[in-house]
């Protein structure tokens, strides 16, 4: 899985939120509407994108649908956030002994 | 949040030597940042990023300045202890499992003359980290 796909999806503010509160575990439209300033029928369009983008899982349990985040959506994330810091330090790392060697 | 966050995505930790004393590595990492942080292509603006402004306080605000004036917070600073501890809020245009807090702290290796400087960048909670993983170093420090 693509982090950048991922990233993609999560452009939106609302889509972002409501992955961040999937991370803390399963739920369903309802109980997500509850807690974002967002309509049920808004929450529903944004999670069958996510659900599209492959970012997220839905199961029926009785008459609602719970949505979780796909594991693999967050270990691509994480994948891409390891690749920048280590990219980050490098430069870092450059600029630093550059430095000091400019000094010398 | 972040608690049950770090249970499924471990926090990333990275370290690093350099060859200055603490207090320049403490600043370039702060005051500096916009000299090695990837802002073409990890910022609000991209191309049009111009640099990154931490005010230097607990409290303070970073922000990103692009070239047409506009801002874009990146978070705020949590912890503001030179040349030893910086952590921030972290929150630029990213996803969940991007940092929701960096740590950059200091910790002299064993055996390593105090020059030797190690930053780790954990998204966690302070304390996951420390002397023991000052083992790994092996890059000598003048």
């Amino acid at each position: 899985m693509k982090a950048a796909a991922v990233l993609a999806a999560l452009a939106d503010p609302t889509r972002e939120s409501i992955v961040r509160l999937l991370v803390e575990g399963e739920k369903s439209v309802g109980e997500i509407a509850e807690r974002l300033p967002v309509s049920r029928p808004a929450v529903s369009k944004h999670l069958r994108l996510l659900e599209s983008a492959r970012l997220v899982t839905a199961r029926s349990e009785g008459t609602r649908n719970l949505y979780a985040v796909r594991p693999e959506a967050l270990a691509a994330l994480r994948d891409d956030l390891d690749k920048l810091w280590e990219r980050a330090l490098m430069r870092y790392a450059l600029v630093a002994n550059n430095r000091k060697q400019g000094r010398k | 949040m972040s608690a049950v966050r770090e249970a499924r995505v471990p926090a990333v930790v990275k370290s690093i030597v350099v060859r200055l004393r603490p207090e320049q590595a403490f600043e370039l990492f702060t005051a500096g940042l916009s000299r090695w942080w990837p802002l073409k292509t990890h910022s609000c603006a991209g191309v049009d990023a111009l640099r990154v402004d931490i005010e230097p306080r607990v409290g303070g605000q970073v922000l990103e300045q692009a070239r047409n004036g506009t801002q874009a917070p990146w978070g705020t600073v949590l912890a503001w202890d030179p040349p030893r501890h910086f952590a921030m809020t972290w929150h630029p245009a990213a996803g969940p499992a991007e940092a929701t807090r960096l740590e950059v702290c200091r910790s002299p290796p064993r055996g390593l003359p105090p020059a030797a400087l190690k930053w780790c960048t954990p998204d966690g909670k302070r304390g996951d980290h420390g002397p023991r993983n000052s083992e790994r170093i092996t890059t000598r420090a003048g």
